[in-house]
Parts: C-alpha cells; sequence; structure tokens
C-alpha cells in the first residue's frame, strides 16, 4: 500500500503539469453540465478524463485506434439515442462534450491541444446558454483561467518555471485583456433576435409555471423560493394585493386539469382588437423575466401594450415568438383598473363548456345560488359568501381529490391551495351560464429594501378566475381573497393574500432572521445589478448608455469606429507598457554602489567599467584624502554585501545610508 | 589559424531606413542582409502572424460571437470578448517576446562534409523580461529551442548540415515564438556575414604512404619508439615487460628485449600524386591521411598542386592542412 | 583561521623572497598557482632563476622535489618509472620513475618528443600513473613546475594549445631589478643560502591550505563576472577561439587562493583581475595572423564588472 502510493506520488511529479492545467479546467467546465446532460453522455465523459489522467500517470495506455473510432460511433450513437436528434443547443452540447472528451485520447501534437482548448472554452459558453446567473459567471471565469494557464503551460514545455508561474502569467494575460473585453462588450454593437431558429428541444423542461392548471400543481411551488421575474416600478409602487401577474388564461376544463388549446393563442395576431377602456393613470415598470424556457410573458394585470417580439392572444396573454432561454427584459403599461370585452359578449361555445359528466353537486349548487340571484353579478356574491362562511380553508397540503375534484373541494374536503378555488369557482361560474376562465399567475411580490425593486418568486404562483359580466366585461375574481385569515394554515399566504391582517399579527423577527433576510436582499439587489446590466444588456441599454455618455444618436457604425479607436487606444497603452525597456531586475547593492559612483563622477573621478571597487577607492583616495573614511566605508560594505557569504545584518540600509551621507 | 573568419564590418543598413523599404515584401521574406557582429532584434525586424492553432481559435471565436447572438447569451458576448481581448493581449507579449534581444554568432568549429556543424548562436536579453521558448533554426535544419532569462544570456549549438566542401556563407538564422498561448508566431530574420569551413570527407582508412616516409637527419641516429618492431637486443633492466621477447626465454634462449624503431622524429609528405581518383577523391584520401599522420605524431608536409605547405606537426599544421584540403580549387572562400 | 592561513603563507613568502630576490609577485602566484591545486608553466631564458624559485618553493613547503630534465632522448618511461624484470625472483617490480614527487620541475618541456611531454601531462590531469596496466596514485600535494625556453626554436616541439590549457598558470620571471641583482650579486651563493633554508609548512599543512583556498566564497555577482569574461572570450571577433570550461575554473581557482592568501573568506573581481593575465595568457590566441595575446588580455581586463 505504502509502495503503491509512493509509486503514485513519483509519477505524480512527473506527469506533464500543462495537461493537469488541461483537465483541471476541462472537468470543471464540465461540471455544470452534470444534471443537465443525460448521464449515458455524462458518465463516459467522466471516464475518458479519467483514462486521460490515467494516461498521464502511466497507469493506463491510450485507446488504440479503432476503439477509439468505435468511441466515437457510440458517442454519436448515445446523442441519439438521449435526444433523437443531433441539432439544436441540448444535443449539440451533448455531442461537443462527448467529441471533446475523445479528442483527449488523441493529444500527441501541438495542434490537438489547441484543439481540445479551444473547444474547452467553447464548453464554457454553452454553459451560458442555460445559466448566465453571477456565481456561474465568476465560476466561468476561474475556468478560463485555468485553460488559458493550460496553454501558457503548453507553450513553454521546458521552461524551468514553477507552476505558478504559469497561473501568475495567465491571471496576467485575463487583467490585461479585460478592459479590452469591456470595451467590446460595451461597444460591439448588439444585433438582437436569433440569426435563425433552431429546432427547439423537445425535452427541455421549465421552471416555474406550467401550461395547465390541475389541482396540486401551484402549490408544488409554494416552497420554491426561486425568482420569477423582477420589476423596477418608475412610478409609486401600488398595494401588493393589487399585484396580480397575468400569466395564461385557461379556457378548457376536463374534470380535473385546465388548459387552452394552442389554436386560440395561434389566432392571436396583432390585428386582434380589443374592447379595452383604461380607467385611471397608467403605471410604468420593467420586467426582468428569468429564462423559464416558455413562451409566455408576465404583465401586471391588465397591460396595454405587448413588448417586442411578442403579441397578445384573444384571452389577453403575451405571447412571445420564442421561448424564453435568456434572461428577457421588457418595460410595458399596464392599468389596474379597466374594462375589458364590455360591448360583446364572449363566445359561449369556449368560456360556457363544461365536460357533461363532472361536478353533479356543484351544478345543483350553481343552479340554485342562481335562481336566488338578482343578477349575474349578485350570483358572483353569492358564491364568494358561500366561500366565506362555509369552512373553506387555504393551505399548501391539500388533501388528495380522487374522482371529481371540483365537488369533493366543494363539499368534502373543503382544504385547497389557490388553484382548487379558482377551479371549483370557474366551475360554479359556467354551470350559472357566466362565462368565465381560469388565470394563472403571480401575486404580489416583496420590495427589496435595499434596492427600489420588487421580487417575484415561484412562491408567489398563484391562480384566480374571470368573469364576464354584461356591461362591465372581464371581472377578476380572486376566490382565495374573500378566506378569513384565520382559515389561512400557512403564514406565506396569509402574508401574500391577507396582507393588512398579516400586518397586524405580525411578530417581530429575532436579529438573527432580519439579519439572513437584509443578506437576502443585498444578494438580491447584486444579482439584480447583474441581470440588468451584463446578462440584460442589449441593444436599448446599449444605446441608452452612450445616450448617458452624452453620445446621442449613435448608429452601429459610429458605435464601431469609436470601439475601434477605443481598442486602439486600449492597445497602444498596454503595448507600451509591455515594450517599455525594463533594466534587468536590479539588486539594491548594486544601485546603491553605483549611484556612490555616479556622485564622484560628477566630480571628475568617474570609475572605469572595469575597475573594481577596492581598486577605484585606491585610486580616488589619493585624489580625495578627506573622503578617505568615507569612501573606504564604502568601499567595504558594498564589497561584502555584494561577494562575501555572509552579508551583515542592515548592511544594505547601512550602504543606502553612507551613500546617501557622502557629498564628495 | 583560421584568419579571415571575421571579414570587416560592412555597414550596417541604416536605422532610419525609408518607410518603403520597411515596407518592402523582400524585406518581409529575407530579411535585412548579412551583418558583422550582434544583432538587436528591434520592432522593425520582429514580425508576427497568427500561427494555425491562432487560427483555429479565432474561427472558435467566431462560432462563439454566432452563438451568443443567436441566443442573446449576454455571458457569451461577455466570453468571446474577453478571448478577442486575450488574444490581442497575446499578440502584444508574443512580439515582446522576442523584442530585444541581442543575437550573436561565434566561429563554429570546422567539421568534415557529411557531419553537422554546430554554430554556436548566443542569445542576450538586456531587458528585466524572461524569455521563454524561442526557436532558432537555419533553413531546412532541425531546431534549437531556449529560454533567456531575464538580463541574462542563453547559448544554443545550431546544427546545420555540412554537404559541401569549402568555405560558406552562414545562412540565414530565423528566430522565431509562439509564447505565451501559441496563437500567434513572431519571428526575426538573422544573418551574420560569417563563413564557415567544411572539410572534405575523410575516405575511410586508406594507409598511409610508407615509401614517402624519410628519417630525419636532424635528430640524428636512430630513435627508438614503439611502433615498428627492428629487432632483439640483450635484456637490459629498466626495460617495459611488455617488449620482453617471452618466446625466447620460454625456449630458454636467455632474455631479449625486443626492439622499435623511428616513431619519432619520422617525416612524411603527403603528396596529392601519390592519391589515387578524381579531384574529390585525391582530397578525400589526403583528407583521411592528414588524420592519421597527425594521430600518429608525424611532422609531415602536404603538396596540392597549387600550394605546398611545409613539414610540422600538431594541431595547427593539421588545420592549417586540412583548410588547404577544404578550399583546393575554389580560391579563397566561396 | 583566514588570518592564520595569511599568516603562514606570508612566512612562507618571506622565507621563499629571500632566496629568490626581487620576485615577490612572482612568488605569490606560484603558490597560489599550488593553492588551486594547479601545475605551473614557466617560460623564460635560461638562467633568470626558474630551478631556484622551484627549488625554493619545495624546500620552503617541505615538499619531496624532484627535476627532470627533458631532452629529445627523453622516453615516458624515464619520467613514470618502469618495472624490472627481477632475475632472482623472476618477476617484475616497479621502480617508480622521478614523478612519483611531491613537487616537479619539468625543465625544458619542449625539448622532448610529443610522446615524453604526453606522458608528464597526463599524469598531471589524472594524479595517477598508468604503468603496464597498473595504476598507481601519485603523491599529494603533486605540483609540476614546467619550464620552456621561448628562444629557441630549433629542435624543439613547443607544446599545443591543448597541453597548454593543462597548465594553470603561465609565468615568466624576467630579469631582476637594480636592486635584487645587486644584492644577488653581491650576496652569498644561493645554493648554500637554499641549503640552510627550513620548511616553513609540511605536505599535511598544505593539503588543509588546499582544501580551504576550495572553500573560499564565490558570489553570484562574481561568477556573472567570470561568465562575462568567458563569454567576451568566445563571442569576440578577436579570439581564434573561446576559453575552454577548464580555463573558467582555473581562473575561478586561482581566484580563490589569490582571495587566500589576501586573508579574505570571499573572492573580489580585483582577485580575478591580477591572476587573469597569468591564467589565460597561454590559452589564447589571436584570430588575426601575428595577433597578439597580450591585447586579447587587455580586452578581457576592459570587459565591465557587472
Amino acid at each position: 500500500m505504502e509502495r503503491l502510493r509512493q509509486a503514485l506520488a513519483w509519477r505524480w511529479r512527473q506527469v506533464n503539469r500543462a495537461q493537469l492545467w488541461l483537465l483541471a479546467g476541462l472537468a470543471l467546465a464540465l461540471l455544470p453540465h452534470v444534471g443537465r446532460l443525460p448521464w449515458l453522455l455524462i458518465l463516459p465523459a467522466a471516464l475518458l478524463l479519467g483514462w486521460r489522467l490515467g494516461v498521464e500517470l502511466k497507469l493506463v495506455r491510450l485507446p488504440p485506434r479503432p476503439l477509439r473510432w468505435l468511441l466515437v460511433g457510440l458517442a454519436v450513437a448515445a446523442t441519439w439515442v438521449s435526444y433523437q436528434t443531433l441539432l439544436g443547443r441540448e444535443a449539440g452540447v451533448a455531442l461537443l462534450v462527448t467529441m471533446l472528451c475523445l479528442k483527449l485520447m488523441e493529444m500527441d501534437r501541438p495542434r490537438d491541444v489547441a484543439i481540445v482548448i479551444g473547444l474547452s472554452y467553447f464548453v464554457v459558453i454553452t454553459v451560458f446558454l442555460f445559466d448566465q446567473s453571477l456565481l456561474m459567471g465568476a465560476y466561468m471565469l476561474l475556468v478560463v483561467a485555468l485553460l488559458t494557464t493550460a496553454l501558457t503551460a503548453f507553450s513553454r514545455p521546458e521552461a524551468s518555471v514553477p507552476q505558478r508561474a504559469n497561473l501568475r502569467l495567465a491571471t496576467t494575460l485575463l487583467a490585461q485583456a479585460a478592459p479590452l473585453a469591456l470595451l467590446l462588450f460595451v461597444l460591439f454593437p448588439r444585433i438582437p433576435g436569433p440569426l435563425w431558429h433552431l429546432p427547439s428541444d423537445a425535452t427541455s423542461v421549465g421552471t416555474g409555471l406550467s401550461e395547465t392548471m390541475s389541482p396540486g400543481n401551484i402549490s408544488r411551488l409554494s416552497d420554491n423560493d426561486a425568482v420569477a421575474f423582477r420589476v423596477r416600478f418608475a412610478g409609486d409602487t401600488p398595494p401588493r394585493d393589487r399585484l396580480y401577474w397575468r400569466g395564461l388564461a385557461l379556457t378548457h376544463f376536463d374534470g380535473r386539469t385546465w388548459h387552452n388549446p394552442n389554436e386560440t393563442r395561434r389566432d392571436a395576431g396583432a390585428a386582434h382588437s380589443f374592447d379595452f377602456t383604461a380607467i385611471g393613470e397608467p403605471l410604468r415598470y420593467t420586467l426582468t423575466l428569468e429564462p423559464h424556457q416558455r413562451r409566455w410573458l408576465f404583465a401586471l394585470d391588465m397591460p396595454a401594450s405587448a413588448p417586442p417580439r411578442s403579441t397578445v392572444s384573444a384571452d389577453v396573454e403575451i405571447i412571445a415568438r420564442d421561448s424564453v432561454k435568456t434572461l428577457r427584459q421588457y418595460t410595458l403599461l399596464s392599468y389596474l383598473d379597466y374594462r375589458l370585452g364590455a360591448g360583446r359578449a364572449p363566445r359561449q361555445f369556449t368560456y360556457l363548456r363544461l365536460p357533461p359528466a363532472i361536478a353533479p353537486r356543484a351544478r345543483i349548487l350553481a343552479r340554485q345560488l342562481r335562481a336566488e340571484s338578482r343578477d349575474d353579478a349578485d350570483y358572483v356574491q353569492r358564491v364568494l359568501d358561500y366561500i366565506r362562511q362555509q369552512p373553506f380553508y387555504y393551505t399548501r397540503e391539500p388533501p388528495l381529490l380522487l374522482d371529481d375534484p371540483v365537488d369533493e373541494f366543494l363539499f368534502d374536503s373543503r382544504r385547497g391551495f389557490c388553484e382548487h378555488y379558482a377551479s371549483a369557482f370557474t366551475v360554479l361560474m359556467r354551470a350559472a351560464g357566466l362565462p368565465a376562465r381560469v388565470m394563472t399567475g403571480y401575486l404580489g411580490g416583496e420590495d427589496n429594501p435595499l434596492g427600489d425593486y420588487f421580487i417575484v418568486r415561484q412562491s408567489d404562483a398563484h391562480a384566480w378566475s374571470e368573469v364576464w359580466l354584461r356591461k362591465r366585461g372581464w371581472v377578476r375574481i380572486d376566490p382565495t381573497a374573500v378566506i378569513p385569515p384565520e382559515r389561512v394554515e400557512s403564514r406565506e399566504d396569509l402574508e401574500r393574500i391577507a396582507p393588512a391582517y398579516a400586518a397586524l399579527t405580525r411578530e417581530a423577527p429575532d436579529w438573527a432572521k432580519r439579519l439572513w433576510r437584509k443578506a437576502g436582499y443585498g444578494w438580491d439587489r447584486v444579482n439584480n445589478a447583474w441581470n440588468q446590466w451584463v446578462v440584460g444588456y442589449d441593444q436599448g441599454k446599449q444605446l441608452a448608455f452612450l445616450k448617458g455618455l452624452g453620445l446621442k444618436g449613435f448608429d452601429w457604425q459610429r458605435m464601431l469606429g469609436l470601439l475601434f479607436v477605443g481598442l486602439g487606444l486600449v492597445v497602444a497603452i498596454i503595448a507600451l507598457q509591455l515594450f517599455r525597456r525594463r533594466p534587468p531586475p536590479g539588486n539594491a547593492v548594486g544601485e546603491a554602489y553605483a549611484r556612490f559612483c555616479r556622485k564622484l563622477a560628477r566630480r571628475g573621478l568617474a570609475r572605469k567599467p572595469a575597475e573594481g571597487a577596492r581598486d577605484y577607492a585606491a585610486r580616488i583616495i589619493p585624489r580625495r584624502p578627506e573622503l578617505a573614511t568615507q569612501i573606504r566605508h564604502i568601499t567595504r560594505l558594498y564589497q561584502r554585501l555584494r561577494y562575501a557569504p555572509s552579508t551583515p545584518r542592515d548592511g544594505l540600509r547601512h550602504l543606502q545610508q553612507a551613500v546617501r551621507r557622502f557629498r564628495p | 589559424m583560421r584568419s579571415g573568419w571575421w571579414p570587416c564590418c560592412r555597414p550596417c543598413p541604416s536605422p532610419d531606413m525609408l518607410l518603403r523599404q520597411r515596407l518592402s515584401p523582400a524585406r518581409f521574406l529575407r530579411g535585412e542582409g548579412p551583418r558583422a557582429g550582434p544583432l538587436t532584434l528591434r520592432q522593425r525586424r520582429v514580425f508576427i502572424l497568427p500561427t494555425r492553432q491562432g487560427l483555429f481559435f479565432a474561427a472558435i471565436v467566431l462560432l462563439m460571437l454566432i452563438g451568443s447572438i443567436n441566443y442573446d447569451a449576454s455571458l457569451g458576448y461577455a466570453l468571446t470578448f474577453l478571448l478577442v481581448a486575450l488574444s490581442l493581449v497575446a499578440m502584444l507579449h508574443t512580439y515582446r517576446n522576442l523584442l530585444g534581444l541581442r543575437v550573436d554568432i561565434g566561429p563554429a568549429e570546422p567539421v568534415f562534409c557529411g557531419e553537422t556543424l554546430r554554430v554556436p548562436v548566443t542569445l542576450e536579453n538586456p531587458t528585466g523580461q524572461a524569455r521563454f521558448t524561442v526557436s532558432l533554426h537555419f533553413p531546412q535544419q532541425a531546431k534549437a529551442v531556449c529560454d533567456v532569462p531575464a538580463g541574462g544570456w542563453a547559448r544554443v549549438a545550431l546544427p546545420l548540415s555540412a554537404k559541401r566542401r569549402g568555405r560558406h556563407a552562414l545562412p540565414r538564422i530565423t528566430l522565431a515564438t509562439a509564447f505565451p498561448l501559441g496563437l500567434f508566431r513572431a519571428w526575426a530574420y538573422a544573418e551574420f556575414d560569417a563563413r564557415v569551413l567544411i572539410y572534405p570527407r575523410p575516405a575511410s582508412a586508406t594507409p598511409l604512404p610508407r615509401d614517402s616516409v624519410w628519417q630525419t637527419e636532424l635528430s640524428g641516429g636512430q630513435g627508438q619508439g614503439a611502433d615498428d618492431f627492428a629487432g632483439l637486443r640483450n635484456y637490459h633492466p629498466g626495460d617495459a615487460p611488455s617488449h620482453v621477447h617471452w618466446k625466447t626465454l620460454a625456449r630458454g634462449q636467455g632474455l631479449y628485449t625486443k626492439q622499435f624503431g623511428g616513431d619519432r622524429a619520422e617525416e612524411l609528405w603527403l603528396d596529392w600524386r601519390t592519391a589515387a581518383g578524381d579531384v574529390e577523391a585525391r582530397l578525400s584520401t589526403l583528407t583521411c591521411w592528414v588524420l592519421e599522420a597527425d594521430a600518429g605524431h608525424f611532422r609531415y608536409g602536404l603538396r596540392l598542386p597549387d600550394q605546398v605547405l611545409p613539414l610540422a606537426h600538431g594541431p595547427a599544421q593539421r588545420d592549417r592542412c586540412l583548410e588547404a584540403l577544404a578550399l583546393f580549387g575554389a580560391g579563397d572562400g566561396a | 583561521m583566514k588570518n592564520h592561513a595569511k599568516e603562514s603563507l606570508d612566512t612562507v613568502v618571506a622565507a621563499a623572497g629571500r632566496i629568490v630576490l626581487g620576485k615577490e609577485k612572482e612568488i605569490r602566484l606560484a603558490l597560489a598557482c599550488l593553492l588551486a591545486r594547479g601545475h605551473l608553466l614557466i617560460e623564460d631564458l635560461p638562467g633568470v632563476g626558474k630551478t631556484t624559485l622551484a627549488h625554493t618553493l619545495a624546500r620552503v613547503l617541505g615538499l619531496q622535489y624532484q627535476r627532470i630534465q627533458f631532452t629529445s632522448d627523453l622516453l615516458p618511461a624515464d619520467i613514470l618509472g618502469v618495472a624490472v624484470f627481477d632475475q632472482d625472483s623472476g618477476r617484475f617490480r616497479f621502480q617508480p620513475g622521478p614523478i612519483f614527487a611531491q613537487l616537479i620541475l619539468a625543465d625544458e618541456v619542449n625539448r622532448a618528443t610529443p610522446k615524453a611531454q604526453s606522458a608528464l601531462l597526463e599524469a598531471m590531469e589524472e594524479q595517477q600513473v598508468s604503468v603496464e596496466g597498473e595504476t598507481r596514485p601519485l603523491p599529494e600535494p603533486f605540483f609540476v613546475i614546467a619550464t620552456q625556453n621561448p628562444a629557441s626554436q630549433i629542435g624543439t616541439f613547443p607544446l599545443p594549445e591543448s597541453q597548454l590549457d593543462r597548465f594553470t598558470m603561465r609565468l615568466s620571471l624576467g630579469y631582476p631589478d637594480l636592486h635584487a641583482e645587486r644584492q644577488l650579486l653581491a650576496g652569498e651563493d644561493r645554493r648554500d643560502l637554499l641549503h640552510g633554508l627550513a620548511p616553513v609548512l609540511d605536505g599535511a599543512q598544505l593539503q588543509a591550505l588546499q582544501a580551504e583556498a576550495g572553500r573560499v566564497h564565490a558570489a553570484d555577482a562574481l561568477l556573472d563576472y567570470l561568465q562575462a569574461l568567458l563569454a567576451l572570450s568566445r563571442q569576440s571577433p578577436h579570439f581564434a577561439h573561446g576559453l575552454s570550461p577548464r580555463a573558467g575554473l582555473s581562473l575561478l581557482h586561482s581566484a580563490r587562493a589569490w582571495a587566500l592568501m589576501a586573508g579574505r573568506d570571499h573572492v573580489l573581481p580585483e582577485d580575478l583581475q591580477t591572476v587573469l593575465p597569468h591564467v589565460v595568457g597561454h590559452r589564447l590566441q589571436a584570430a588575426e595572423a601575428g595577433g597578439d595575446a597580450q591585447r586579447l588580455v587587455a580586452l578581457l581586463q576592459a570587459v565591465p564588472i557587472p
């Protein structure tokens, strides 16, 4: 065992350090893809990395050429099996990663090394297609530093420099590159939009709200603290219980699940006209949406327009042209009070349809309540009263509903999350002949006290109803809002749906919690700034930034011009600094003595270049006998410091002092 | 004596050459012409272009840019630009890795045709910046790679295969480096006004022409030596055991010592006419003889159709003879 | 300790100086050469006291002394020794030659054939003698002073460059100055004085001093200077060939010995400069025909001290 350890240690010392830098860089670059790529591909990649390390340690041999080709074939096959395609973002990344790891088996020539390192840089960028957070950015900077170190180590294989020096050199190069990169980042004209559409990735799993709503799939999000989006209001912030972030409208019900068939969205063209009347002042805000891999965008109920590259559907959902794969930012106007679709009754077929066999008891209740009501509005009120008066609970752990979720919820369990209430309420409306639909989105959000913006998290996901009333049009009804606070089980939900009541009963958090929360807000603020200025830096920001510098009306040609001038300038500065002739690493002793000689040279007693210190002293002392003591002292100190095996303590300081005091 | 090794200095190219001259493609391809003495690599001598690896890297970066645009990935842009900036900076570093080096050559020891000359090249680094992986080579010859420490120097023996006898102008030296990232290659040409001497290829062992061995009159008498058996004499105390003639002792005929003669003060004329074959074959044979005569401590002279080198011995005589053979028929130098 | 070394070496120099008049520097250099475990070549006219110098050093340092007169018929065996057939025992017995002494004076070394010269030089180089396949170590310390007469060229075999390189130093004594000459003429016979001379050191003490000389510190800065000197000789067009690595080592060892004699534990550039002409003078050859080695030494002496 001990011998094995020693043998390994010995081999470890023999390993080409450049290879180690490369392997470390590549392994760290691949790490974020673990879990994103199928294990069918990750495991072979890890195996190949380990194989290469084993080859470097001379524990295993490289695979023979036929085996390599076989492995290539297997990699392609594995990718195909996993994705049924070789194109697109994820399949492409998977293929790149496995091919790159296979290339590790064939790295004899400098060209192969260059290919491997170049592709490793490319792996870094593929990570950014999935995750552009601040932490990932910092992590990838480390990876880039490692890969660059590998490049430097490969380019001076024979140099007897410690590996630290390679790391330092790479860091220096990156530090010198940083201002240039910043200049490019700020000034390189950004081209919006995809250049072409790649096959969409069928397997990509979105986070957050899903396309459908069934019991349990919103309460599933209630523990998810991930940020859904951040909002910055241009003016005052409206009260939290009015912040209904509109997402999807769900019109079709199968007894358990609400969904929206795609046709209604597809025919929602830009020409779709709305019978929309705004009341009051608009709210202006900028929303920064975290990528959720789906096409819909969120807006405060009720948006007056759609952001660029998106359209509004017939149900007033904002649908983007492409799914949101990177951070997306847009500015909108919304009206908290409005009248929508009041002029014309909506299509009965879409908004009244219920599957015939479901919710018999609910239908009876609806008929009964409708019969008691004066009109539709009164009916809505009665249903809400019913929910308020009957023992309905708002809970995060609703009981499982088996056969007929609506009836079971309304009459048996009476415990549910927002999706239960919205679903049951909408069914009650339709059963009584009122056009209604389920809306999903978010409710509320928290104000970041360390920055003037709102954070809306996945746990804020919500569902509510919209009912069409004659003359009033579509009216938003949130049935969960009528549940008395004492029947809300979770403190967080209470804060959300009844903030005023929650404020009365709020306990003062202890200092640790406060600190934790504050740190959380601070971190979120940093992330927000990162999102705003780095991830969300686009053409608009670019122009705004230049405008801020007083450079108005810049088109891309002038931007490029400015970029090249700036690049030239920075390159010139770096070049000047690099090419400046620096003297060889001087020694302080020699410099002090040179100063001494210069002082004498000014008096016409210059030292000849080939003259030793002792000979020099012997030559000048007869010419300046009054300086003899000083000259002898300095000469002796200098000789001792420069040539003797042990130097006197503080000798250098004494020499420098003596030279300073020396005035010939 | 290898005089004429350093011919007088030619005027160096003027430091402030015309822009037209500076930009001429000929300079780019061929450098600036030979010069004597050390050569400092200044800006106008050092050229730079991307390497194949650099072009591959550029292609990758371009792909990255397209990907960033397509996926609207801002960090993708950031990484792309960081790599662009990195290669710009690396270009400066690569250029700087050659800049300011001082190149000089020393005299190369003459070799025989078919062998490899080792031209001592000194790279001096008068700056405070260490230089790494500087490669040097003669056209179509093997490379030598060295590092030059800050304020120090490095010395390499640059190989140059000797193909033809005679005195030849030293070909141009190419200095190149791709340090620190291998994305760019900076190079410079150094051409020195120096000559290398290549002796003829020695013929494979040809016995010395013994009939032209003369006993010297100067030292008188017969010498005693170790080369040629000359007879037996009675044993004297002090004779070396290896010279004792054991056979006679064994036969009981008494103790005799073998006597050897004439390894000292032998004089030998190596004559063009005694060698056979065409010009090059004769030269080869004579070269071989010169080496053998030198190894055998002869006093020897060399008779060529156009010159006669008088009797002498020692390394100086050997060098003289070999040089005469190398330059035979070529006047002086190429 | 160092000063003890300096004292005893000063005593040696003073004692020798009483016999060899007016040649203190040469005595010191010869002694430095000895301390550097090197060998000395004296090139001078006959009668200037080469033999006396060698003999005096041997006496003062308490070394066994042998003189070998080199002639044209000198055989290697005359230097190294021979195996003699013992008729009684029927065996060979090794009869050591004159080289088995601690201080050898090889007089007029250029009169002998290259073979005899080689025998001496090989023994010098290897500190041992191989005769009849048997290797015999030479005594310690072992010091060769060879002399050469530059004036007579006829019938001589001047040592080739490669052989010259094996001598650490070359000295020439030159004529004595007026004062010394007068003393020489007026005083006692040198030979008688020599006999009355008592040894100051013995072999063991000398070896200790040699070891001490090897420990004298040479700082990086000094080695830089030394390398600059070597580099110049190898790069300058005026030199036919550069100084060999052996020349570099000889320079360093001699400078160390010189520093020890000055009572220092480290070498100064001045030490190097002092021994330089004597160490490199015989190794240099000008590239130009008829070039002067003196000029080359001057070039080396002009190398700036880093």
